[in-house]
C-alpha cells in the first residue's frame, strides 16, 4: 500500500474569475511508497511548496483528496491529525526564520515532543533529555549547543538543529523544502550528506523540494518536475536528469550554473 | 595601464575593541576587468565591498589604501564620497526587494540616480530611464517605469537594480551576490544580462559570491577570501584546475555535485581544509 496518495488535488487561491485568483496546484495525482525518496522540482510559483503544504495538511485542497497510510487527511480537524503530525516532519528553507530566535536549541528540538497532539499518538519518545541527546548526536552537533540560541550558530549548524527537531518525534516521513538553498555552497554538501545518512539510518521516506535538479538527482530516486501547478514530467531521477523529455526540464537543467572556464 | 581600483593592505575593524575582520588584503582591478570575490558567510567579502563604496557603519575602522582611478578613498568624508557613489562606482545588492523603495515607482528611482549626478530636465531624464530599462532587457519599459516594485517579478526587480547601477556608466560596478535570491532560470538570464550590460558600458566589475560556478559565468580572475584574508588568487582556469590552498581545493570539489555518483557521499570542504578549533 502506498504511504501517501494524492488524488486529483487542486488548490486555488481567491475565487474563480476574481482578479489575482491563482490556480497554484492544478489536478495533481501522485503516490509515495514507504522508503521512497521523491524529489519535487520547479521554479518559484510552480506550485511545489503549495503541494507540500497540502500534503502536510497545513493548507486544504480546493478539490481532491490526500490519504496518508490509507486515511484521508485533507479537510480534517486539527485534533484528528495527531498521526499525521507525528509521522510527517518538515525542514524548511531558511533556518533563521524556521527556528524561534527566543528559544534555546534544546527547547526547540524537544518542542514537538511536548505537543499534546503528538503525545496522544503513542510512539513519540517520552524521555525528552535522552531523545535530545540522541538527535543532536545524530546530526553531529555537540550536546552543549542545547543551551545556545539560534543566532549563536552558523547557517549550517542552524539547519542541523532544524533537522534534529524534525527527527525528534521519530517520524516516518521527512519533508525538506529547499533545505540547502539558503546555505553557502561550502556547507551545502555537508547538509546533503547528513540528510542522506539520516534517511538511510532511520529508514525514512523522503520528499525533497528543490529548484536544483542536480541536488535532487543526487539524493532522490524519483523526481517530479512541476510547472504552473501541473506535473510536467516524472520518472526515475537519473533518467530525467540524463534524458529529459520535456523542453521545460531541459531548460531547468541548462540554467544550473556550471564551470565555464574561458 | 594603471589599475582602476587598487586596494593595498586594507584592514577593517569594528567597535570599541577594534576587532579586526579584514587583515590587510591587497588586490587590483584593471579597467574593464571582472574580478570574482569568493568566500563563505563571514569571510569579509561584503565588508570589503562596503569599504570600497564607503558604506561601512560608523563603528568601522578602515586603514590601508583604496584608490579609485588614482584617487585615495580611505579617509574621505562622506560628503566627498557621496558624489562618487552611483556615478564613478555603483553597487548591485543581493535582495532587490530591499534595495528598491517600495513606495516609489521604479522609473522615478532610476531617474533619481541620474538626477543626483547630472543636471537634466525631467523629460530628458525620463527618456534616458526608458532607454536603460529597455537595455537591461525589460519588455514594455514605459509600463515598468510606472510600476511599483511589488508589481514586478524578482527577475524584473533585479534588472531594475542593474539599470540603476549602470545608468551613469560608472567605471566600477560591485555586485554583491546579485543572483542568490533568484530562481535558477532567472539567475541564468540575469547573469547573461550582466555579461552584456557590463561590456556595453565598459565597466569593471567586482563580483561577490559564495558560488564558484556562478562566478565562472562572468569573471576572468578570482580572489578567494577566508577569515579576512585572501588565500588564493588567479585566473578562473588556474583556480579551478589547479587550486593550491586546501580551502580552495575543497570549494572546487564541493561545487561539483554532478560529478559525484548519485547517493555517494559528497566531498566537503572539511575533507580538504580543517579549521583550527574554536572557530
Amino acid at each position: 500500500m502506498s504511504l501517501y496518495e494524492v488524488d486529483h488535488v487542486s488548490r486555488r487561491y481567491g475565487r474563480v474569475g476574481a482578479p489575482g485568483s491563482v490556480l497554484a496546484v492544478d489536478d495533481v495525482s501522485l503516490s509515495v511508497e514507504p522508503g521512497q525518496r521523491l524529489g519535487i522540482v520547479g521554479e518559484s510559483g510552480s506550485g511545489k511548496s503549495t503541494l507540500v503544504r497540502i500534503m502536510t495538511a497545513l493548507d486544504p485542497p480546493t478539490s481532491g483528496q490526500i490519504r496518508f497510510g490509507g486515511e484521508v487527511v485533507s479537510h480534517r480537524a486539527e485534533r484528528d491529525l495527531g498521526g499525521l503530525r507525528s509521522s510527517v516532519q518538515l525542514v524548511f528553507q531558511d533556518p533563521r526564520s524556521s527556528l524561534n530566535p527566543r528559544m534555546r536549541v534544546g527547547a526547540i528540538v524537544t518542542e514537538p515532543l511536548r505537543s499534546r497532539l503528538l503525545r496522544v499518538s503513542g510512539e513519540v519518545p517520552t524521555d525528552h533529555r535522552a531523545r535530545l541527546a540522541e538527535v543532536l548526536e545524530s546530526v553531529d552537533l555537540p550536546l552543549d549547543v542545547a543551551d545556545r540560541y539560534p543566532h549563536e550558530l552558523s547557517g549550517g549548524q542552524r539547519q542541523r538543529v532544524a533537522i534534529a527537531r524534525a527527527l525528534a518525534p521519530k517520524p516516518q516521513v521527512l519533508i525538506a523544502d529547499e533545505p540547502v538553498s539558503a546555505l553557502d555552497v561550502s556547507v551545502r554538501a555537508q547538509v546533503l550528506n547528513l540528510v542522506q545518512d539520516l534517511v538511510t539510518a532511520n529508514g525514512l521516506t523522503l520528499i525533497m523540494v528543490s529548484h536544483d535538479l542536480t541536488v535532487v538527482r543526487h539524493v532522490c530516486d524519483t523526481v517530479i518536475v512541476m510547472r504552473h501547478g501541473r506535473i510536467e514530467e516524472q520518472g526515475p531521477s537519473e533518467q530525467v536528469y540524463r534524458d529529459p523529455q520535456s523542453a521545460y526540464t531541459r531548460e531547468l537543467l541548462a540554467a544550473i550554473p556550471t564551470f565555464r572556464v574561458t | 595601464m594603471s589599475p582602476l581600483l587598487e586596494v593595498t593592505d586594507l584592514r577593517i575593524a569594528f567597535g570599541r575593541s577594534r576587532r579586526e575582520v579584514v587583515h590587510g588584503i591587497s588586490f587590483g582591478l584593471e579597467p574593464g576587468e571582472r574580478l570574482g570575490l569568493i568566500g563563505e558567510s563571514g569571510s569579509g567579502k561584503t565588508v570589503t565591498a562596503l569599504a570600497v563604496m564607503g558604506l561601512l557603519a560608523e563603528n568601522a575602522y578602515v586603514s590601508g589604501s583604496i584608490r579609485l582611478g588614482g584617487r585615495e578613498l580611505v579617509g574621505l568624508r562622506d560628503s566627498e564620497l557621496a558624489p562618487l557613489r552611483g556615478d564613478l562606482m555603483s553597487m548591485v545588492f543581493q535582495e532587490p526587494m530591499t534595495a528598491l523603495d517600495p513606495t516609489m515607482p521604479v522609473g522615478r528611482q532610476v531617474a533619481e540616480v541620474l538626477l543626483l549626478h547630472q543636471h537634466l530636465g525631467h523629460g530628458v531624464a525620463r527618456g534616458r530611464v526608458i532607454e536603460i530599462l529597455a537595455e537591461v532587457g525589460l519588455e514594455d519599459p514605459e509600463r515598468v517605469a510606472d510600476a511599483y516594485p511589488h508589481a514586478l517579478s524578482g527577475g524584473q526587480r533585479q534588472r531594475v537594480v542593474v539599470a540603476m547601477a549602470l545608468i551613469n556608466r560608472p567605471g566600477l560596478v560591485i555586485c554583491d551576490e546579485p543572483t542568490t535570491a533568484l530562481d535558477v532560470t532567472v539567475q541564468a538570464t540575469v547573469l547573461n544580462l550582466l555579461d552584456t550590460a557590463l561590456d556595453a558600458v565598459g565597466a569593471s566589475c567586482l563580483f561577490i559570491s559564495h558560488d564558484l560556478a556562478v562566478v565562472s559565468q562572468l569573471c576572468h580572475r578570482v580572489l578567494v577570501m577566508l577569515d579576512g584574508e585572501i588565500v588564493e588568487q588567479g585566473t578562473m582556469s588556474q583556480v579551478f584546475t589547479a587550486p593550491t590552498h586546501p580551502y580552495t581545493q575543497g570549494l572546487v570539489a564541493t561545487a561539483r555535485i554532478d560529478a559525484v555518483a548519485p547517493g555517494e557521499r559528497l566531498p566537503t570542504v572539511e575533507d580538504f581544509y580543517a579549521r583550527q578549533a574554536g572557530r
